[in-house]
């Protein structure tokens, strides 16, 4: 059995490169510092090439090692826990294959499932992880790097079961085994038992030992890398703080941005941010408090439960000495049901109870103000969100008139709550809300809204399908808004469709409908629904503000004058265009007229944008100008129906008049009406001067057919004439039109350009007219094209 | 003339020297210290030039023509570096040219604080001795033009001083006699592709053998005002400088106020190299001279495919002069370099869209993993990046487009039933196992507000089955189940496209594990702790569905079946049949077999087309064979 991991991984980095697997082979590099360093972005992209590529070679050790560090980074850093359980087991069962069996790093698979299950419950799993644990050192030899990571997995066990004596006992029989078996210990190991030896409160020792280590470290050339400094400052910060050395602390602790990045920093950054508010030098502020509930709210979606909880009862601690009631309950209620996910609660569910009774004894707010104007005061107040928070549940307590009144004030501190960073507390009070005032929309609808945003499907489901009896058409308004937010434009009108069925003459709706259709590309819905909005909206003198949407907006008449252009319905296009105070050269016939150069933006075929001159022919068409490439689907002579709303904003006032003058609009396209038909194809060569060019132009376009020159001024090409020596060359696009064949191309563009100095050359076109093409092949060998 | 131990130099600190053990020190230079021999000669050009610096500060008005020219002869294994600088007195000599650890030029930069002199530890002229076994130093200063010295020395520890003739110009000419091992710095060629780089920003000339041209002829963009348009000037001068490759675009680097004084150029560089992904090429500067060949840390990881040359003179170099301290300096410089190159890209996206294409085309790949880590190159790039996809290269944008509105990619490494589904709609899946491609559609999603489709995933299959308009009666849901779903399998009624596929199985990733860890076999090879741990785990796991399959009440098949049920069709069991054999067909194609039995499926097809196709038993009525020849109710 291959014992020493590294010396397999430098063996295996090298067969791989020299097989040409470079990529692979830089992954078993990069990758553990990516995972250990915290760089997750980095580690995410090239992980799933990594793991694909070690399957398609059958390399079933390699694929082993990638997804061990993957889950390092998983669990260590992001602190994932229940989440990624089903991948630590499978990960398990892969690792103890009979082709994976004798790679070393299938034992560190084990303590990968060990950490999973800290993650979870590390209390709770106490008996079983120094089972696991202890199974698996005593298979290996101390000589073996695992030794040492084990041997910190064993005794953190050890001390989630408040045994932190025994555990350092562990760490130091473990140290002097590894040393006596000629293995260095190693930089985490030291930090480990730093760990250890503040849980024992021998602050002073915490700080010899850092030093000691590091020093030793970086004496046997070992650089103390980010992630270390990290921890080494940290670890400090919380000795410096438990000692009362707040100066010296403060100037060591990471910054919160640091802890924001790096999960695996938020617990022990939190526990000192607690001694250093307790010493008076850190504000304990609501945003602390948003901060901290964030960060609950991740662990708690990770399936971290343990350190969820822990973390929950450190912001509980800091809300209840801010006063902070509302915020203090939500955590309670997070950590009541938390409790329910844990194996062993004894402690911590003490503490929770702890807090709910603390938070419940905090003063309840006098209400400045009578219930119903509590919103209105605390906008004009502008009072802080903890405050408020407070304040509105007081108000939503006592508050006795119609639901609606209520309902406002729970979508109000539901709001709150979101800000301060609660938004599972807010969902669950705008549920709870819910079977007091089931008919309410603004709460159905900021419920919808909160959930939509939350990307909750779940959630989104759940509501439908309860309002689907009681408000069928909120139902549906919801099912139809998840699916424009995910883009699922059939479904929104289908669920648009039932509510019109129901009330023919809602406005938002078809609005919603119609840009579904028009996503489809069905115009002649979207047409039919915007000719119905119009109907049915009401007269905009007689819709009060607040009101609005039932009113006609000039945007519906902008929508429906592009549908009905996409439907080349004329007649609607000039009556409607009337409405926004347009005037039409002709009063009936196709709208074709020359109103204006514009842009149009477009897809090239591999989907990136492009945007191509045309002349605007109406208020929602353009006609391209350009002979355009291949990768482009549209071309010179196509008209074009474009969405009328600027891609992009005119320069301001101040700009340079440069900028102003040069400035064009440009306009997203929606379909193509009329295809001209031309087809592309290049002629390159010597510039033949501003008259003869001008004169081709001309001659080309009485036959009907596009030029358009690519090249700039400074596109030079050899001078066969002169060694060493150049012309300015011109390289052009000429559009073919579909009523000529490539032969008649390639002959008229002989006639015109044959006997200019130097000839042109057109190898691609000639081919296409069964023509002679040495000419061109000469041509382009020559001045070198 | 002087002989033996050099005469003792002023000021008094500088007596130590007398100390130093030459031969150990030159020893340590030559195999330690500098990385290759070509380091000496940088010394001495850089001396070379510090001597002309000199000669300006000390005889400003003077008729002075500043030129360095460095000849080798291979014949005589010799190598000469000669200057039209200061010269040096024969007090100077002894002071300066066997001193270590001070030199002249360091002494001069503190006085004056004039930042164009460039050699700092006064080990340079030692470095000769590194390469060199005779070093002869022949000098007039330009305070004694009519005198002339030399200086002869083998090893460094033992020199003389001679009076010779006074050259015609002051100035100085050291020649190296080459040791054995190094005789390969006697070619001219070699020489100007060195000195190309190592002096291509000083401004003194530096000729090679008797050319006209100083290889330091390129002008420098950012110190010369150039004279039409500056992308030009500095494309000319990244052409010259990148060695490797070609730049397909170049723009500057700018000193930043209070954080740093670089200043100078990154490139883009075209194509890579085989081996790596990271060629990061990074030539950094001080006061001129080469002080960093490769100093691609200071890049961003990310930025494989940058190339540049910057000088500052707030980088502080190590003893060996050829690397970089890890200072506060240094990593503010770093930051000022990772915005530079994404400055840089937004500028070539907004003015020369054909280079940017091409650097999209070239690039895509490392572009796709370095808009993940910065947010700015990540906006710049979402549009235009091409992603791998099944149908080639596309934008994000294209994916979308193409996919109705959504994202798609695949997250393992083809196959599965669901980019089946998506073929048969023709709908584009990206490789989500290829580099950076899956995070970066995530963030795309994100931050463009549209759905991404991970397809292998729970959620991804979620995305492809949306709920029948109304539930199936009970009594046909178990019919259905019956007729079409093996053991383990669950039947779920459901719409998706493309409606022309009736069925699709999908297995049960959880269930697929409990039966692994479950299984008995797993005792032999998982420790038994942490099997039972495991199995722990999986016991929360039902298990006993090993499998949905999915039926499309979308599908015209499926309407038809259950119509012909409904109607008591006597062809109904024979359809489901055929089904039933589709589904286990598709199941092995893609996932490989599951409960159902291949061989089975396959014969079940022929004993449907059988029954289709047999003559209609004599005395039978005729089987109706669609629901709409069935008669209508009575």
């Amino acid at each position: 059995m291959t014992t020493d991991i590294w010396a397999w991984v430098r063996d295996t980095h090298r067969q791989l490169a020299e097989a040409g697997h470079w990529r692979l082979a830089d992954a078993m590099y990069e990758l553990p510092d990516h995972a250990t360093e915290g760089r997750n972005a980095q580690l995410d992209a090239m992980y799933p090439e990594a793991v694909a590529s070690a399957r398609a070679l059958g390399l079933p050790w390699v694929e082993v090692y990638l997804r061990h560090w993957r889950m390092q980074n998983l669990l260590n850093k992001r602190q994932q826990g229940e989440a990624v359980m089903s991948e630590v087991v499978d990960l398990l069962d892969f690792a103890h294959r009979e082709e994976t069996l004798d790679c070393p790093q299938s034992v560190c698979v084990v303590q990968d499932f060990a950490i999973c299950h800290a993650r979870v419950d590390g209390p709770g799993y106490v008996a079983e992880r120094l089972e696991v644990v202890g199974e698996t050192l005593d298979r290996i030899e101390p000589g073996r790097a695992c030794y040492d990571c084990l041997s910190r997995e064993y005794s953190d066990a050890l001390e989630d079961d408040g045994r932190a004596a025994e555990a350092l006992a562990h760490l130091d029989t473990a140290a002097a085994r590894m040393q006596a078996a000629g293995q260095r210990v190693s930089l985490r190991f030291h930090q480990a038992r730093a760990g250890t030896l503040h849980l024992l409160g021998r602050h002073e020792e915490v700080l010899a030992l850092m030093d000691t280590a590091e020093r030793a470290a970086q004496q046997q050339g070992q650089e103390i890398d980010e992630r270390d400094q990290r921890w080494g400052a940290l670890l400090r910060a919380r000795a410096l703080a438990s000692l009362g050395r707040v100066a010296e602390a403060l100037a060591l602790l990471p910054e919160r941005d640091e802890a924001e990045q790096h999960a695996d920093l938020r617990g022990m950054w939190t526990e000192t941010v607690e001694l250093l508010v307790a010493a008076d030098a850190w504000a304990n502020d609501a945003e602390l408090g948003a901060v901290l509930a964030g960060w609950v709210g991740y662990l708690d979606a990770a399936g971290s439960h343990r350190p969820c909880v822990d973390l929950l009862l450190a912001a509980g601690r800091l809300a209840l000495a801010r006063g902070a009631r509302t915020v203090a309950l939500a955590l309670a209620a997070t950590g009541e049901r938390k409790l329910t996910q844990l194996r062993r609660t004894d402690g911590v569910a003490e503490e929770v109870a702890a807090l709910r009774a603390a938070a419940e004894a905090l003063p309840v707010p006098g209400l400045p103000v009578p219930p119903g104007e509590l919103a209105a005061h605390l906008a004009e107040a502008q009072v802080p969100y903890e405050t408020g928070a407070d304040l509105l549940s007081v108000a939503l307590d006592r508050y006795q008139g119609e639901q609606a009144g209520a309902t406002e004030l729970a979508v109000l501190l539901a709001t709150v709550l979101g800000g301060l960073g609660h938004a599972r507390a807010a969902a669950d009070l705008l549920w709870g809300r819910l079977d007091a005032d089931p008919g309410s929309e603004v709460l159905t609808g900021t419920l919808g809204q909160a959930l939509i945003e939350a990307g909750d499907a779940e959630g989104v489901r759940r509501l439908a399908d309860r309002l689907a009896d009681t408000s069928p058409a909120d139902a549906h308004w919801i099912r139809a808004r998840w699916a424009a937010a995910e883009g699922r434009w059939a479904e929104v009108l289908e669920q648009c469709g039932a509510m019109l069925a129901l009330d023919p003459a809602l406005i938002n709706t078809r609005r919603l409908a119609a840009s579904a259709a028009t996503e489809l590309g069905d115009h002649a819905t979207a047409q039919r629904l915007y000719q119905e909005l119009l109907e049915h909206a009401r007269p905009a003198e007689e819709t009060a503000p607040e009101e609005g949407h039932r009113a006609v907006q000039e945007s519906d008449l902008w929508h429906l004058i592009t549908a009905a252009s996409a439907n080349r319905d004329w007649a609607v296009v000039r009556t409607t265009g009337a409405r926004l105070g347009m005037e039409f050269d002709l009063a009936e016939g196709p709208v074709d007229e020359q109103w204006q150069l514009v842009a149009v933006r477009t897809a090239r075929t591999d989907g990136s944008p492009v945007d191509v001159a045309a002349v605007r022919t109406g208020p929602a068409t353009a006609r391209i100008l350009p002979v355009l490439r291949e990768d482009v689907p549209l071309n010179h002579g196509d008209v074009v129906v474009f969405a009328p709303a600027l891609l992009e904003q005119p320069p301001a006032e101040d700009a340079p008049e440069e900028e102003r003058r040069s400035w064009q609009p440009v306009f997203g396209l929606l379909t193509l009406l009329d295809p001209a038909g031309y087809t592309t194809h290049w002629i390159d060569g010597a510039w033949p001067g501003d008259e003869a060019w001008a004169e081709l132009r001309e001659r080309l376009g009485e036959a009907d057919f596009a030029l358009w020159a690519y090249s700039g001024e400074q596109y030079r090409i050899t001078d066969p004439a002169q060694e060493g020596g150049t012309l300015p060359g011109v390289y052009a696009a000429v559009g073919v039109p579909p009523t000529a064949s490539a032969a008649e191309a390639h002959a008229l563009l002989h006639r015109l350009t044959g006997h200019w100095p130097h000839p042109m050359a057109w190898l691609a076109l000639a081919k296409a007219a069964g023509a002679d093409v040495a000419r061109h092949e000469e041509v382009s060998e020559r001045y070198e094209l | 003339m002087s002989e033996g131990a050099p005469i003792e130099p002023t000021p008094a600190e500088e007596l130590r020297t007398t100390e130093v053990d030459l031969g150990g020190l030159v020893n340590v230079l030559a195999t330690h210290l500098y990385s290759t021999p070509l380091v000496a000669l940088r010394e001495l050009v850089q001396n070379a030039h510090d001597s002309h610096t000199r000669r300006f500060l000390e005889d400003p008005d003077g008729d002075h023509r500043p030129l360095i020219r460095v000849r080798a002869d291979a014949g005589r294994r010799t190598v000469a570096i000669e200057d039209t600088g200061a010269g040096l007195t024969e007090p100077e000599i002894h002071a300066y040219l066997a001193t270590v650890g001070t030199g002249y030029t360091r002494m001069l930069r503190e006085l004056t604080g004039n930042q164009e002199l460039i050699g700092a530890f006064g080990l340079g002229f030692l470095s000769a001795f590194s390469v060199a076994d005779e070093v002869t130093v022949t000098t007039t200063s330009h305070r004694e033009p009519a005198l002339g010295h030399r200086y002869r020395s083998r090893g460094g520890e033992q020199y003389q001083v001679e009076p010779v003739p006074a050259r015609p110009r002051p100035g100085t000419v050291v020649e190296l006699t080459l040791k054995a091992e190094h005789a390969h710095l006697a070619d001219e060629q070699a020489l100007r592709e060195v000195l190309g780089r190592y002096c291509v920003l000083l401004p003194i000339p530096v000729h090679v053998g008797d050319d006209e041209q100083p290889v330091n002829s390129v002008p420098v963009p950012w110190r010369h005002e150039v004279e039409g348009d500056p992308h030009d000037a500095r494309m000319r001068f990244a052409t010259a400088f990148g060695r490797r490759f070609e730049p397909l675009t170049a723009f500057p680097v700018d000193p930043v106020e209070g954080v740093t004084d670089a200043v100078g150029l990154l490139w883009v560089q075209d194509g890579g190299t085989y081996g790596s992904s990271d060629n990061r090429d990074l030539a950094v500067y001080l006061r001129g001279m080469l002080l960093a060949e490769d100093a691609r840390d200071l890049l961003p990881s990310w930025a494989g495919f940058i190339g540049g040359v910057i000088e500052s003179s707030r980088l502080t170099p190590t003893a060996s002069r050829e690397d970089l301290q890890r200072d506060e300096h240094y990593q503010a410089l770093r930051k000022v370099l990772a915005d530079a190159v994404v400055d840089g890209l937004y500028e070539t996206a907004r003015l020369r869209p054909a280079a940017w294409r091409r650097i999209l085309t070239r690039h895509g790949q490392d572009l796709l993993g370095a808009a993940l880590c910065d947010e700015r190159l990540f906006t710049l790039l979402a549009d235009d990046v091409p992603v791998p996809t099944s149908q080639g290269d596309l934008t994000a944008g294209g994916l979308r487009a193409a996919g109705g509105g959504a994202v798609h990619v695949a997250l393992g490494s083809g196959g599965g039933f669901e980019e089946m589904l998506y073929r048969a709609m023709r709908v584009p899946i990206a490789r989500g196992d290829r580099y950076a491609v899956l995070p970066f559609l995530r963030r795309y999603a994100q931050l463009r507000g549209c759905r991404l489709v991970e397809l292998g995933s729970e959620q991804g299959n979620r995305e492809l089955f949306r709920d029948p308009e109304r539930p199936l009666p009970p009594e046909e849901s178990a019919w259905l189940a019956g007729a079409l779903a093996d053991r383990g399998e669950q039947l779920v009624p459901a719409r998706f496209d493309p409606p022309g596929l009736p069925l699709v199985l999908v297995p049960d990733r959880e269930a697929e594990l409990k039966a692994r860890i479950e299984d008995d076999q797993a005792d032999a090879r998982i420790p038994s702790a942490a099997l039972r741990l495991a199995r722990a785990f999986t016991a929360r796991t039902d298990g006993t569905v090993r499998a949905r399959l999915y039926l499309n009440l979308a599908s015209p098949a499926v309407q038809d079946l259950l119509a012909a049920y409904r109607a008591g069709h006597t062809g109904s069991a024979t359809a489901a049949g055929l089904l039933r054999s589709i589904k286990v067909i598709m199941a092995a194609a893609s996932t490989g077999p599951a409960e159902g039995d291949l061989g089975a499926a396959l014969a079940g097809i022929g004993t449907a087309v059988s029954a289709l196709t047999a003559a209609v038993p004599v005395g039978l009525p005729d089987v109706p064979d669609s629901p709409g020849a069935l008669p209508g109710p009575a």
